[in-house]
C-alpha cells in the first residue's frame, strides 16, 4: 500500500494532459490484460466467430471456415484403394497445415501463464495449472511460431531460419538461464533421404552387432568374447565387443561405439542427431514449436477429441490422420540444388550479372577447383559428399521396428489399432515421386525434387555429412549436455543446401561459411576437424574462395 | 460527473480512439494472407489410373494444356507459402457465406478442400467427417489396478516417471512405460514392478534421445506374463 501511496503522488504531481493520459493507459492496460485472460478460455467463442483455420478451402482471411482434420481410418482407405492417390491426398492435405496459422479455436499456441499463447523464452518457473511448467509432454521450448513457416522461411518454405528464429531450449526446466540452448532452424528438403540413409546405417549396424553371436536370437549357445568393428555405408562408428554365455542373451561392450548411440540406430534428425523418424519430428515440433499437441501423445488417440493438455482450453489439435499428412509432406520435400543445375534448367537467370537471384554467375571452374578442395583439406572425411540409398522408398510407418517407435505410440497405443500400420503404409520413391518440384523437370525427365539414380536404381543423396555424431571442441560446447552424448558433440550437418541457410552452426554463429569453417577447431575437437581448418587456414587464399564458391553453389529451390 | 470524472473519461475515450486507430491502421498495413486452395496439383500422376501410366515420367504442369486447369493452378500458387520463384496475384477470397462457413454450424462443420482434377475426391475422402465433442472413455480396471500399483513407486521416486498403462482386449500382457533421467531409477522401478508382480513382468531398457526434452532411460514393461522375467540392470539393444 506505501508503494503505491507513492506511486499516486506521483502521478498527482504530473501536468493535466500527462496525469490523465497515465490514467488512461493504466485503465486501458488493465482492461486489456482482463481480456487477454478470457481470450485464452474463450477458443470457443473464436470458433463461433471465426472458425478454425488449419485447413481451409479458400473461404478468405477474414472468417475462416471450421476446422478440419485428417481421418487415418479414411486416409488407410484411399491408400489401400490408390497408393499413390492416397499419398498425394495426404501431401496435399500436409502441405496446407504446414502453411496455414492454426487460431484460437484450432488451439494455436498454449497457455504461457494464463495469459499468453506463445514466448520465445521458456519459462519452467511457471508452475501453476494449466501453465507452461504443467503441460503433457513437457515442453522445452516455445510455443515460438504461429506455422512452421514462421521459422522454416529462409529462402523459401520449409527452408531454414534466421537467428532471430533460434528456439531456445530449457530441456531439464531448470528456469536457469545458465542451462538453457538455443537452435538454429536447419532447412527441411530431402528429409526422406535422410531418414533412408539412416535406416540403411541401422540396419547394416545391428546386422554386425547381431551376426557375431547370432543374437538375434534371444538364446542360444555360448560364444566367446569378439570384437565387431561397426561400419555403415562405408563409415566407421567404431567397435564394440559381443559374448553370449549358453542359452543366454548376448552380453555387449559398447565402450567403443563411436558417433551413434549403443543401440546402433542412427537418428539423422535434430542437431545432436537425437530424432531417428519424420513422424517424430513432425509430432514433436507441433507441440514445441507450436503448441499444437498430437493425440497419439496420450491415451484414447482415437476418440478423445476434448481433453486439453496445454491449458490452452482447445482438444483434439492434431489427430493421427494429421500427422501423417504432414509426416507424407515433409517425406515429399525436394533435394536441394545447385545453381550450376538452376541455370542450366533455365530457372536461374545469369545471361546478365549479377543472375536473377543477385549472385555472380556461377564460375564452373573456381566451383570444381573448390570441390577439389573440399577433398584435399580434409572437410570431407566427415562431410561425406555422397551415399547411396538402396531401397529408395520411403514408407510411413517405417519397415524398421526403431523407425516407428516399436508400433507404440507415445500414449501408448498400438499405431496399428489407429490405422497406422506397415500393411498399408504411405509410400514414396524418392527417385520418382516426391511432390514438390515435380512440375520443374530435371535432365533426366524427372521432377527436380527427385533424387538422381546409379545405374543400379540406388539413389544417389548427395548429403555432404555421414550421419555421424562427433565432438566439435570447447568452443560450441553448449550449457548443458542436451542428450548425454557430451555438451560440444553434434551430427555432422549435411551440407546440402547450405549456400541458402546462413546463418550457420547450430546457434547460428556464423553468418558466414568461412566463420563456420574456423569454429571447427577448439580444444577437445577431434583431430580431423582441426586438421581440416589447419590445412584452410595454410592454403593460398584463392583455394579458400574456391571452396566458398563450391559451397555457395549449393543451394536451397522451391517452384511455385 | 464530477470535472475529475469527466477529464478521465475523456482520457480514457480518447487513449481508446488512439489504440483503436492504430489496430485499424496496423490491421490495414498487414496483407491479407490469399485465399487458400491446397490442392495444388504438383501430382505427377494425377490424370494417371493405371499402374504402367503412374509409371512413366511425370509431365510437366505446363503441359497439360488444359486452360482451365492453368487457371486454377495460376490460383492455388498464390496460396503457397513463400517461394524463391515469382508469384501471381493473389486470388479473391470467398465470403464465408459462400461456403456456409459461419452461423449453419459452428465446430465440426466439414471443411471441403478444393484441390484439383481427380484427386479433389480423393482428398476430400481423408478429411474427417464432424465430430461431436467426445470425452476419453475411463481408464479399463486392469489400467487402473497397475496404475495404482506402480503410482505408489513412482510417487516414493521423484526422478521417475509413468508414461502410460495399456491394456488391449486380447488378452496379451498389459503394456506400461516408465521412465527416467538415469538409468539407477528406472532400474530400481524396474524392480519394483516385477516385485509386486512376482517376476511375471518383461522389461527392457533402452536409452532414448529425444527431439527437445533431452536423454532418457525407457523401461518397457509387459505386465502379466505368464512365466517368470529376469529384472535387466543395464540397456539392451533396440528394440
Amino acid at each position: 500500500m506505501r508503494k503505491f501511496g507513492v506511486f499516486a503522488q506521483r502521478i498527482r504531481r504530473l501536468s493535466a494532459p500527462m496525469k490523465w493520459g497515465t490514467i488512461a493507459v493504466l485503465l486501458l492496460g488493465g482492461a486489456a490484460s482482463t481480456y487477454a485472460a478470457i481470450q485464452i478460455q474463450n477458443s470457443n467463442m473464436v470458433r463461433t466467430v471465426e472458425g478454425g483455420n488449419v485447413v481451409n478451402s479458400g473461404a478468405g482471411p477474414i472468417f475462416k471456415t471450421p476446422f478440419a482434420h485428417v481421418s487415418q481410418t479414411a486416409a488407410r482407405a484411399a491408400l489401400q484403394a490408390d497408393p499413390v492417390a492416397g499419398m498425394v491426398a495426404l501431401f496435399t492435405v500436409g502441405d496446407a497445415m504446414f502453411a496455414l496459422t492454426p487460431n484460437e479455436a484450432d488451439g494455436s499456441g498454449a497457455s504461457v501463464d494464463g495469459f499468453s499463447r506463445f514466448t520465445r523464452v521458456p519459462r519452467a518457473d511457471l508452475t501453476g495449472a494449466g501453465q507452461w511448467a504443467t503441460h503433457t509432454p513437457a515442453r522445452a521450448t516455445g510455443p515460438n511460431g504461429g506455422s512452421c513457416t514462421d521459422c522454416h522461411n529462409l529462402p523459401t518454405g520449409d527452408g531454414a531460419g534466421s537467428s532471430t528464429a533460434n528456439a531456445h531450449r530449457d530441456p531439464t526446466h531448470s528456469a536457469n538461464l545458465k542451462r538453457m540452448i538455443q537452435r538454429n532452424t536447419p532447412h527441411l528438403f530431402g528429409g526422406s533421404a535422410k531418414q533412408l540413409l539412416a535406416e540403411e546405417m541401422t540396419t547394416e549396424l545391428q546386422g554386425e552387432r547381431d551376426a557375431a553371436c547370432n543374437c538375434q536370437s534371444a538364446t542360444g549357445p555360448a560364444c566367446s568374447a569378439r570384437t565387431v568393428n561397426l561400419t555403415g555405408k562405408g563409415i566407421s562408428f567404431g567397435s564394440l565387443v559381443v559374448s553370449r554365455a549358453a542359452n543366454q542373451a548376448c552380453t555387449f561392450n559398447t565402450a567403443g561405439v563411436q558417433g551413434v548411440t549403443t543401440d546402433l540406430v542412427v537418428r539423422p534428425f535434430q542437431w545432436k542427431g537425437a530424432v531417428a523418424h519424420l513422424r517424430d519430428f513432425t509430432r514433436d515440433a507441433n507441440n514445441n514449436e507450436l503448441g499444437m499437441q498430437a493425440n497419439e501423445f496420450y491415451a484414447n488417440a482415437d476418440v478423445d477429441t476434448v481433453s486439453d493438455h496445454d491449458g490452452d482450453n482447445v482438444g483434439n489439435e492434431r489427430t493421427v490422420g494429421d500427422i501423417t499428412a504432414m509426416t507424407t509432406y515433409g517425406a515429399n520435400q525436394p533435394r536441394p540444388v545447385t545453381r550450376q543445375e538452376l541455370v542450366s534448367l533455365g530457372l536461374l537467370d545469369c545471361s546478365t550479372n549479377p543472375c536473377s537471384d543477385g549472385q555472380a554467375p556461377p564460375n564452373s571452374a573456381a566451383i570444381s577447383a573448390g570441390a577439389t578442395a573440399f577433398n584435399d583439406l580434409g572437410c570431407a572425411s566427415c562431410h561425406t559428399p555422397q551415399l547411396l540409398v538402396n531401397n529408395p522408398v520411403w514408407q510411413e510407418p517405417s519397415a524398421l521396428a526403431a523407425f516407428r517407435e516399436n508400433g507404440i505410440t507415445p500414449g501408448g497405443q498400438t499405431f496399428a489399432s489407429l490405422g497406422v500400420d506397415t500393411v498399408v503404409p504411405v509410400r514414396v520413391n524418392i527417385t520418382t515421386q516426391i511432390q514438390e518440384n515435380a512440375s520443374v523437370l530435371q535432365a533426366n525427365g524427372k521432377g527436380l525434387g527427385n533424387l538422381e539414380t546409379d545405374s543400379s536404381g540406388h539413389a544417389i543423396v548427395r548429403i555432404f555429412s555421414d550421419l555421424k555424431r562427433h565432438n566439435m571442441g570447447s568452443g560450441l560446447a553448449e550449457q548443458i549436455d542436451e542428450i548425454g552424448t557430451g555438451a560440444s558433440v553434434f551430427i555432422t550437418t549435411p551440407l546440402w543446401g547450405i549456400g541458402s541457410t546462413a546463418p550457420y552452426m547450430h546457434d547460428g554463429r556464423s553468418p558466414s561459411l568461412t566463420g563456420a569453417i574456423l569454429e571447427h577447431s577448439s580444444a577437445g575437437a577431434e583431430v580431423s576437424a582441426v586438421n581440416a581448418v589447419n590445412a584452410f587456414n595454410n592454403a593460398s587464399n584463392a583455394t579458400r574462395q574456391n571452396l566458398i564458391l563450391f559451397l555457395m553453389n549449393m543451394v536451397l529451390f522451391k517452384a511455385s | 460527473m464530477t470535472g475529475a470524472a469527466r477529464r478521465a473519461l475523456g482520457g480514457i475515450t480518447v487513449a481508446a480512439a488512439l489504440v483503436a486507430s492504430a489496430a485499424v491502421w496496423f490491421k490495414s498495413t498487414v496483407p491479407k494472407p490469399p485465399a487458400t486452395v491446397p490442392g495444388d496439383s504438383r501430382v505427377v500422376f494425377a490424370e494417371s489410373s493405371t499402374e504402367s501410366e503412374r509409371s512413366s515420367p511425370p509431365r510437366s504442369r505446363t503441359a497439360l494444356g488444359d486452360p482451365a486447369m492453368a487457371t486454377l493452378l495460376a490460383k492455388n500458387q498464390t496460396a503457397r507459402k513463400p517461394t524463391n520463384a515469382p508469384t501471381v496475384p493473389a486470388a479473391v477470397p470467398n465470403r464465408p457465406e459462400e461456403t456456409g462457413g459461419i452461423g449453419s454450424a459452428g465446430h465440426g462443420q466439414r471443411v471441403v478442400v478444393a484441390p484439383t482434377g481427380q484427386m479433389a475426391g480423393v482428398v476430400a475422402s481423408i478429411l474427417e467427417a464432424p465430430q461431436p465433442p467426445q470425452a476419453p472413455p475411463p481408464p479399463k480396471p486392469a489400467e487402473l489396478a497397475i496404475e495404482q500399483k506402480l503410482s505408489g513407486f513412482m510417487g516414493q521416486h521423484p526422478g521417475t516417471e509413468l508414461k502410460f498403462v495399456a491394456c488391449d482386449e486380447d488378452g496379451t500382457p498389459c503394456r506400461a512405460r516408465v521412465q527416467a533421467r538415469d538409468l539407477e531409477s528406472v532400474v530400481a522401478a524396474a524392480k519394483a514392478t516385477s516385485a509386486q508382480y512376482g517376476g511375471r513382468v518383461d522389461i527392457k531398457i533402452h536409452e532414448q534421445p529425444t527431439a527437445f526434452n533431452g536423454k532418457f532411460y525407457v523401461a518397457e514393461l509387459q505386465v502379466g506374463t505368464e512365466d517368470k522375467r529376469p529384472v535387466p540392470s543395464d540397456v539392451v539393444p533396440y528394440p
